[in-house]
């Protein structure tokens, strides 16, 4: 799936967020091109998820900002929660079509630990620390080690596998694009919730486990299984 | 016959909105309606981990009004009541993430193609987007209090807001009435609070450390036969199917002797009109 990029446009995460970066001087046909191209393999990934489209000093003509539009929300369904621009004409045009946008520089490019989200690199790992509260989704292209707990309604979401070394409570979606030989793997295993691929299982009503024994999950038969990690 | 939906209401926070409408959403559907509760908290949602259906949810109300995908699917069952159903709301998205035409759209679209008999919607505290989002296309308001300054003042607030909105009947629900405190003139009592937001009552249910356990179990304590507070709640239920229930002190809890003798002697009597 790793494709050559052409570089027109930029998927990447800061904070809670995505950007979408487009290149200032790439050519709009590219720019359109390779979003359609990207968003096909990972639009599903970014459900609900809030993204930012960044046009940095790129001017849109107001065409393009309504072809934009098209892509992004009529055909990908995407949540663009906001549109930042330093051109005062691509804000005026991105407001005429319904958008609202921001005038301010780009967030700091500091590289946020939790969302670093390279196209290209697949199976990437990502380290996180500390405990993921309720309400809290963290997702990512690769696998994720957690070191802290999930807690119930916490959302973990990976295309590959999920390791946590601590308590899992909350929901946990490892192999999000497919994968049914993704894992998850908990030190506490006792989710609300696991999904592997298209599968889910979810708690029993009346969790009587009291054990903390380090788990495994898995897909076998169209199951979730849990077993002992061995 | 097409459906009735209402909101449930107070302003404040941790009067029992959620406990209500988990309830009372039980008992109309044990009383054979086909029943939807609907968390409109979205991003501190509760009302799932109290009806105990937290570990089904796949679909939340964003994904229904973004069209991923439909009513039907984000419609959880409950385990105990045949025709309960939940629509839960997202936690990790905002108030933001829904406008109220949608909502107004969603609950015509549950009454209409899944033919429910009662819409419940559960509101979040507070005024803001949220509140806005719980009352858009709602036929009718349910107002839950406490016996608090606090919880009254924002109550009566809240019915200020659903005038201006145009919804001028709302109802009231006295939630965790403490007979012993009203007794000892520590608690205000039913008609304190009528007196000051004048508007006609639903029903009072008593304080009962029973609810704290079932919630935790997430089982509504409406399934529990011998609770002190399910009684309350089926008789609401009774009230909204149009039945005439009176509504006494005594009805609802046990009237005691002092709170008759106060009356006899009269304390405790409505005070001038308001409005």
């Amino acid at each position: 799936m790793a494709k050559e990029s052409s570089g027109a446009i930029e998927i990447k995460g800061y904070g809670n967020d995505v950007n979408i970066i487009l290149n200032t001087e790439a050519h709009f046909s590219d720019v359109e091109a390779e979003l359609v191209e990207r968003l096909e393999d990972s639009h599903k990934f970014f459900s609900g998820v809030p993204i930012v489209l960044d046009a940095g000093e790129r001017v849109l003509a107001p065409e393009e900002c309504k072809r934009l539009k098209e892509i992004l929300i009529d055909r990908f369904k995407l949540n663009i929660s906001s549109v930042r621009s330093e051109s005062d004409e691509t804000r005026k045009a991105m407001r005429e079509i319904g958008w609202e946008t921001k005038p301010q520089q780009r967030r700091q490019r500091k590289r946020s630990f939790t969302l670093r989200m390279p196209a290209e690199e697949e199976n990437d790992t990502i380290l996180l620390k500390g405990t993921l509260r309720s309400g809290q989704r963290q997702w990512h292209r690769g696998n994720i080690v957690i070191i802290g707990d999930v807690n119930p309604g916490a959302e973990v979401v990976a295309t590959g596998d999920i390791v946590v070394l601590g308590k899992l409570r909350g929901v946990a979606h490892a192999g999000a694009e497919g994968d049914t030989a993704a894992e998850i793997i908990a030190l506490d295993l006792h989710p609300i919730q696991l999904r592997i691929a298209e599968y889910i299982g979810r708690s029993p009503d009346l969790d009587l486990k009291t054990d903390t024994v380090p788990e495994k999950a898995r897909v076998e038969d169209g199951n979730i299984i849990v077993g002992k990690l061995d | 016959m097409s459906g009735k939906s209402f909101v449930v209401t107070s302003g404040k926070g941790g009067v029992g909105k959620t406990t209500v409408t988990a309830n009372l959403g039980a008992a109309l559907a044990t009383r054979g309606n086909k029943v939807c509760v609907i968390d409109a908290d979205i991003g501190l949602r509760n009302l799932d981990v109290v009806m105990g259906l937290e570990n089904r949810i796949v679909y939340d109300l964003v994904d229904v009004v973004e069209g991923t995908c439909r009513p039907k699917q984000a419609l959880i069952k409950h385990k105990k009541a045949e025709g309960l159903f939940l629509l839960p709301a997202s936690q990790t998205r905002n108030k933001e993430a829904v406008v109220p035409d949608q909502m107004k759209e969603l609950i015509g679209k549950l009454k209409n193609e899944e033919s429910f008999d009662y819409i419940l919607v559960d509101s979040p505290a507070g005024i803001e987007r949220g509140f806005r989002n719980a009352i858009a296309g709602v036929d009718e308001a349910l107002i839950i209090t406490t016996p608090e300054v606090s919880a009254i003042r924002d109550a009566d607030r809240i019915i200020g807001l659903l005038q201006a909105a145009e919804m001028y009947e709302p109802k009231l629900i006295i939630n965790r009435l403490s007979l012993e405190m009203v007794k000892k003139g520590d608690m205000m009592d039913q008609d304190d609070i009528i007196d000051i937001l004048s508007i006609s009552l639903l029903g009072i249910i008593p304080e009962d450390e029973e609810i704290v356990v079932s919630t935790n179990f997430g089982t509504p304590i409406v399934f529990s036969e011998n609770s002190k507070s399910a009684g309350a709640f089926r008789r609401i239920a009774r009230r909204i199917e149009g039945e005439d229930v009176p509504i006494s002190p005594a009805g609802e809890i046990e009237e005691g002797l002092m709170v008759r003798f106060k009356r006899l002697l009269g304390f405790n009597r409505k005070g001038p009109e308001h409005v």
